[in-house]
C-alpha cells in the first residue's frame, strides 16, 4: 500500500512534464505549419502591382530565377505616371539583382540598359551593353533569364505580349546559344 | 511489317507525285521506301554533328572545347560504322543558329546532334517539326533510356521548351546537354557517354525517316 501510494507520489510529477513537452511541440509544429503554409501561398500567389501608402511609389513584381524555377520579389519604385518609364523602371531592378540570397542574378552586376521602348504591338524591347551577356548560362538557364524579363515586364504591364532584346543596339541570333533572340519572345513561363 | 513497308512505299509515292505533277515543294528529306529498308539494317547514312557555341561564344567554362571534343570522337565511332560523318564546325570559331541550320539543310543528313553543356543534369531536346516529330522523339527517348542506365535516372532530365535548332533543323534528332559536373577526362567515363550516345542510335533499329505526309498525317 505503502509503496503503492509512494509510487504515486513520485509518478506525478513526471506526467507533467511528458504533457508539457507534448504542449510545447504541438506549439513548435503548430508555428513551423503556419509559417510553411503563409510561404507556400506567397510563392504560388502571384500578387497583382499595388499602389503603396507611400506617396509617388508603387510595388512592382520582379521575377528572379531559382536554380529550378522563377521566384517572385516585391520592389517599390517612384511612380513616373507613364508605361515607358515603368518598363524601364523593371528593367534596371531586374539588372540591379534580387535582394533574397536564395535568387540568382539575370544578368553580371555591371549590365547596363541602353533603351528601352514599346511598340504599338505590344512588343517591349531591351536594348542592353554586351556586360549582360558575361554570365555563361546553359538552355534552362538561358530560358529562365528571358523569362525572368518577360514575366517581369508583362506582369507589371498588362497590354505587353512580347520582349525582343538588342546587344549594343543590334539584333542577335541568340543572346547565351540556345534560344532564338531574333524574333521577339512571347511563350508563356511554365514551371519545368 | 509488310503493312509499314506498304504504307512508306505509298506515302513517298503519293509524296513524289505531288512533287512531279504540281510542283509541291516538302521540307525534310525524301526517301523511299526501299532506301528506308536499307537504313534499317545499315544504320545512319550521313550524320551532322553540331559543337555548340565556338569562337567568342565560350558557353559554360571550357564547353566549347569539350564539345568539338566530344563531336570528334563520336565522328570516329561513326565513321568506323560506314556512317558519313559532318561537323558543324571542326575548330574554335562562331557560327550563328541560323547558319547551323542552312548547313543541316544543306548536307540533308538522316540524323542531326547538337552538343552543349548543362549546368548540372543530361538534358535532352527533340527535334519538334511536324515532318520530324515521331522519329526525333523516339530518338530522344532511347538516349534519355541509354544516359538513365549508365549515369543514373536522376541526372537525365526531358526538356521541352524552346531552343532554336530543335525548333527549326528539318531533321530527326536531338539537342543534348551534358553535365559540366562530369569527369570527360576520366577514359570510362567518356566512353560509357559515347557508348550511350552511338548504341541509343545504331543497335535499336532506328526506324528513319518516314517524312510526313497528308496520308499518315505526321
Amino acid at each position: 500500500m505503502n509503496r503503492n501510494y509512494h509510487y504515486h507520489i513520485q509518478k506525478k510529477p513526471g506526467i507533467k512534464i511528458v504533457w508539457l513537452v507534448h504542449a510545447a511541440i504541438l506549439i513548435v509544429v503548430t508555428i513551423a505549419g503556419g509559417l510553411y503554409w503563409g510561404k507556400s501561398v506567397t510563392s504560388t500567389k502571384r500578387p497583382e502591382p499595388v499602389y503603396s501608402s507611400r506617396k509617388n511609389s508603387i510595388s512592382i513584381i520582379l521575377f528572379f530565377p531559382t536554380t529550378e524555377k522563377l521566384a517572385v520579389e516585391t520592389r517599390e519604385v517612384t511612380e513616373r505616371g507613364d508605361r515607358l518609364s515603368l518598363g524601364e523602371d523593371i528593367v534596371r531592378e531586374l539588372l540591379s539583382g534580387p535582394e533574397e540570397a536564395s535568387l540568382k542574378r539575370v544578368v553580371p552586376l555591371g549590365a547596363e540598359l541602353k533603351a528601352f521602348y514599346l511598340d504599338t504591338d505590344g512588343v517591349a524591347y531591351i536594348d542592353l551593353d554586351r556586360q549582360a551577356l558575361g554570365l555563361p548560362k546553359d538552355a534552362f538557364e538561358e530560358y529562365l533569364a528571358i523569362q525572368s524579363f518577360f514575366q517581369s515586364l508583362k506582369k507589371n504591364i498588362q497590354d505587353i505580349k512580347a520582349v525582343k532584346f538588342l546587344i549594343d543596339s543590334k539584333e542577335v541570333d541568340t543572346l547565351w546559344g540556345h534560344i532564338g533572340a531574333a524574333s521577339p519572345w512571347r511563350q508563356s513561363y511554365e514551371e519545368l | 511489317m509488310l503493312i509499314a513497308v506498304t504504307t512508306a512505299y505509298a506515302a513517298t509515292s503519293s509524296r513524289r507525285a505531288l512533287q512531279e505533277e504540281k510542283g509541291w515543294q516538302f521540307s525534310g528529306p525524301v526517301r523511299s521506301a526501299e532506301k528506308m529498308m536499307i537504313e534499317k539494317i545499315a544504320g545512319i547514312d550521313k550524320l551532322v554533328i553540331d559543337p555548340g557555341h565556338g569562337g567568342y561564344d565560350p558557353g559554360l567554362p571550357g564547353e566549347k572545347e569539350l564539345v568539338l571534343e566530344l563531336a570528334r570522337r563520336l565522328e570516329e565511332v561513326f565513321t568506323q560504322k560506314g556512317t558519313e560523318v559532318v561537323l558543324t564546325r571542326t575548330s574554335n570559331r562562331y557560327l550563328t543558329l541560323p547558319e547551323r541550320v542552312e548547313l543541316v539543310i544543306k548536307e540533308n543528313p538522316n540524323l542531326f546532334i547538337s552538343l552543349h553543356v548543362g549546368r548540372r543534369f543530361f538534358s535532352v531536346f527533340n527535334m519538334t517539326s511536324k515532318e520530324v516529330l515521331i522519329d526525333s522523339i523516339r530518338i530522344k527517348n532511347r538516349i534519355i533510356d541509354a544516359l538513365s542506365t549508365s549515369f543514373g535516372a536522376d541526372k537525365v532530365l526531358d526538356r521541352r521548351f524552346p531552343v532554336y535548332l530543335a525548333d527549326n533543323i528539318p531533321t530527326p534528332g536531338v539537342v543534348l546537354e551534358v553535365p559540366s559536373d562530369i569527369d570527360f577526362t576520366d577514359a570510362e567515363t567518356r566512353s560509357a557517354l559515347l557508348q550511350a550516345i552511338v548504341f541509343s542510335i545504331t543497335e535499336n533499329e532506328p526506324e528513319l525517316s518516314l517524312p510526313y505526309t497528308e496520308e499518315t498525317g505526321y
